[in-house]
């Protein structure tokens, strides 16, 4: 187990090299340069000298690939660079949103899975009943909706109408409050964001289910006279699972980006907002970290995946782990 | 069985349906008794802005930032006729041949730590803004001095290359604390994120990305502000700015016009109209042949139904345009204002020898008149203003081609036509001498217009001190330019202030463009 997780650790550094060196080319041939970034909306307000002579000044009048050499030997010392806009150092940039998105995503993405597992998971088990149809209804209108309207209505209804919640930020102003302020900051940004990914996640869910239900050995397994709750407990959801972990670990590096728009509407200073705005903005060092750390993130949440699959189904022995041992039926 | 079920998911359709609209409904129908009070502490002042600065540091700001603005003062400021007045200066004398200026700066200013503020820390200021390794963009303020001379620590002497009135202006830029920054990176310093300045309030804290908290200067020389804290919320979506105004969660914002409407129902605000000097315009790039002739310049200038343009674009908010200086005490209203008149324009057409083809669009020795508009696709307000001059051109028979573009993908001078936006609300010379001197041609005259009349009158109102003389020379500059038009003007933009009634000793000026400046008396807000 040990080895098969630090082999998947170092075959993942060549796959962040070819990420680090496409990104990078990418990003450069993109049109305009941080210099103009830097004059925002009247940008003929600049003139080309100026442009010019910072473009000089920050490096970008060399060759491509000896800026990607810099950038990549400081990477490799642990140093990003500074960020163009505000002059700080982009690890540290990074660090100081990095918990918040964990905190918002991992919560919307637990409430989500947590909801859609056993929305989904009861509407196979009751195909075509009343539950079935309200379930899927709800699946496809809350995969329609737009996720910043949304965020816009419940703004509207609970803090505004209501008053009950606070329309944006992730703590009241000066940080008194403490626990209790913060989460009342996250109630209306988390449910937002679980409510717009539940959709697709339930009719996956179920899908997944019923192709399990349908399988020989759930007939087998009926034949043997087990009751429907051992069937499904201990045979049904756990094959279904796979595919939806499998499914969550592509997803997981999404948690970056992914709530850019949630972020927006709520003033939630996140990753997403940084990454946008970095781009927008040309500000290559910390688009650059952006781009590394979601790279990390997929790494990482595919490997999670495969060791949940593995635990899930032993008949999926991590490769190299041990001899792969035969299917047993 | 098949029907039952149609009938029972059709009945679902309906009840989900009806509840969301109960939940809609909820949300818009409260609108007037929803809690808007200000929720803010009555010595605090919560302020709603777009976008964030990023460097706490007037190297790094062309406008007047909020947060840089309130933090750091200049020698001089603007008043309410955005007038340069006295501020770290007290006074100033200006030699006879406007080519030195003697700087008495006051001797009770201090920085927010405690040092006296001297003239080093404006000759420093000077040297770091034209020091070339800085990646300021306001280097070109300063590009018309000569020499500065520390003359004792309460007298600075500039010495320009030439006559450049606009100095006071630009003497307003805030001045940095040479005993901080002196030998440091200014770029990257940690000074940017927290900053020491002479102004009225004092940085105390900054969340990024979501709020900055400044305290009152208590020893500010011009007098404590009256409130005590001013924060600065970041909240980059304007409903959500809409939405914090409507709870009290914040003070005062510029909003979107789009909002107006929904917030001047709401009991507790005040919405303001704010006139800046921030105009649009379609520049005629004397690069491309089509523009030599300047009846067809003129035509198309008589094409355009600027009133129609301020309501369909800006929602009514702004004003036709007709001039760079509007705005200005050197506006000259009675030049030739192009007044919509399609017979005029098509008149002048004919004048110039364009006659209809078979596909009703003018032609000329069998070339089409047709030109693209180009413009900055990120910005809705320019490329909306791009499409209603291609349809108002039609109908006058001109194909006109609306070109948004990606911003740095082309370059401004190169360009048959641009959507520019341009004006300040300062010292005419500013923003007419950049634009339309030859001299500026390959800077900032994109348009590479050249007309010698105009160059001798803009240089000369640059070196009369009388401001009754420059009048008349700017004046006789607007005819000129009327005459033999460098843009088709089309409209001053107006922003949208909403603030709590409670908040008092807000006072109006023309803002800069983005509505830059509506804090600019500050130090005299309150709340009851």
């Amino acid at each position: 187990m040990l080895g098969f997780i630090v082999r998947r650790l170092l075959v993942s550094i060549p796959v962040l090299f070819v990420v680090s060196l496409c990104a990078f080319f990418l990003i450069h041939s993109a049109h305009g340069d941080p210099a103009m970034a830097m004059y925002g909306s009247q940008l003929e307000k600049m003139r080309a000298e100026d442009q010019a002579r910072i473009r000089t000044n920050l490096g970008l009048d060399q060759p491509i690939i000896i800026q990607y050499g810099k950038w990549l030997g400081g990477a490799l010392r642990g140093e990003l660079g500074r960020s163009y806009m505000d002059g700080r150092d982009v690890g540290e940039v990074i660090m100081s949103r990095l918990p918040n998105t964990l905190i918002l995503n991992t919560a919307a993405m637990g409430l989500m899975l947590g909801l859609a597992t056993v929305i989904g998971m009861t509407a196979a088990v009751r195909q075509y009943s009343w539950f079935d149809y309200i379930s899927t209804f709800l699946a496809f209108l809350f995969y329609s909706i737009p996720s910043f309207w949304l965020a816009l209505i419940s703004i509207l209804v609970f803090s505004v109408s209501l008053g009950w919640l606070p329309s944006a930020g992730i703590s009241s102003i000066g940080g008194e409050g403490g626990l209790m302020d913060r989460l009342e900051h996250l109630v209306l940004p988390v449910f937002v964001l679980a409510v717009s990914h539940i959709g697709s996640y339930i009719r996956f869910v179920r899908s997944s289910l019923l192709e399990v239900l349908s399988q020989d050995y759930m007939l087998l397994a009926r034949a043997k006279g087990l009751t429907s709750r051992q069937i499904y407990f201990t045979h049904a959801f756990r094959n279904a699972l796979i595919p939806v972990v499998t499914y969550v670990g592509m997803s997981f590096a999404s948690l970056i980006g992914g709530g850019y728009l949630i972020e927006a509407v709520f003033a939630y200073p996140g990753l997403g907002q940084l990454t946008i705005y970095s781009a927008a903005t040309r500000d290559y060092p910390l688009l650059m970290g952006a781009v590394l750390l979601t790279g990390v993130f997929v790494v990482i949440g595919n490997l999670l995946a495969d060791i949940l699959c593995a635990w899930l189904d032993p008949r999926l022995k991590l490769e190299g782990s041990e001899r792969r041992i035969a299917a047993h039926g | 069985m098949y029907m039952s079920n149609a009938y029972k998911r059709i009945c679902l359709l309906l009840t989900a349906i009806f509840l969301l609209s109960m939940l809609a409904l909820a949300g818009c129908g409260k609108q007037s008794n929803s809690p808007a009070v200000s929720k803010t502490d009555p010595k605090t002042i919560v302020l709603g802005i777009e976008n964030e600065t990023e460097k706490l540091n007037p190297l790094f700001t062309d406008d007047h930032d909020d947060a840089i603005f309130l933090i750091f003062s200049g020698l001089t400021r603007f008043n309410e006729k955005n007038e340069a007045v006295p501020d770290l200066a007290e006074s100033w004398e200006i030699s006879p041949d406007q080519m030195m200026y003697t700087f008495k700066l006051r001797k009770d200013a201090k920085w927010h730590d405690g040092k006296p503020f001297t003239a080093d820390d404006v000759k420093f200021t000077i040297d770091q803004a034209l020091n070339k390794q800085n990646n300021t963009e306001i280097n070109y303020r300063f590009e018309e001095i000569k020499e500065v001379q520390v003359i004792d620590a309460n007298t600075v002497k500039i010495i320009l290359k030439s006559p450049f009135p606009t100095l006071l202006n630009v003497m307003s830029s805030g001045m940095l604390p040479k005993h901080l920054l002196d030998g440091k990176d200014i770029n990257n310093d940690s000074f940017n994120s927290n900053p020491v300045g002479t102004g009225p309030f004092k940085f105390a804290e900054w969340k990024k990305g979501q709020y900055m908290i400044l305290t009152a200067n208590k020893e500010f020389y011009r007098g404590a502000p009256k409130a005590e804290k001013i924060i600065l919320k970041q909240l980059a979506d304007p409903n959500v700015r809409a939405v914090q105004l409507e709870t009290g969660e914040i003070d005062a914002a510029l909003i979107d016009p789009m909002q107006v409407d929904r917030l001047s129902k709401v009991e507790s605000l005040k919405v303001s109209r704010m006139t800046t000097a921030d105009y649009r315009v379609m520049m005629y790039n004397r690069k491309s042949p089509l523009w030599q002739d300047v009846k067809l310049r003129q035509a198309l200038n008589y094409a355009v139904d600027r009133e129609a343009m301020v309501k369909g674009v800006l929602l009514g908010w702004g004003k036709p345009a007709y001039g760079p200086l509007q705005e200005s005490w050197a506006d000259n209203p009675s030049v030739n204002q192009y007044d919509y008149s399609p017979d005029k324009a098509k008149a002048l057409l004919a004048e110039a020898g364009y006659k209809p083809g078979a596909d009703g669009i003018l032609a000329k020795d069998g070339h089409k008149l047709s030109f693209k508009i180009t413009t900055f696709a990120h910005d809705p307000v320019r490329v909306a203003f791009a499409n209603a001059l291609s349809t108002q051109f039609k109908q006058i028979g001109v194909d006109a081609i609306p070109d948004p573009r990606e911003r740095g993908s082309f370059n401004i001078g190169d360009v048959e036509t641009f959507l520019l936006g341009w004006g300040s609300p300062f010292d005419p010379d500013d923003h007419t001498y950049r634009l339309f001197h030859s001299s500026q041609i390959g800077k900032w005259n994109y348009q590479n217009y050249k007309n010698d009349k105009v160059d001798v009158l803009l240089l000369k109102a640059r070196q009369t001190a009388d401001r009754s003389e420059r009048l008349k020379l700017y004046s006789d500059f607007q005819t000129e330019l009327a005459n033999d038009p460098a843009f088709n003007f089309l409209a001053y933009l107006d922003v949208a202030l909403v603030t709590n009634k409670k908040l008092s000793g807000i006072k109006e000026r023309v803002l800069g463009h983005h509505g830059a400046g509506y804090i600019w008396n500050v130090e005299e807000w309150s709340k009851e």
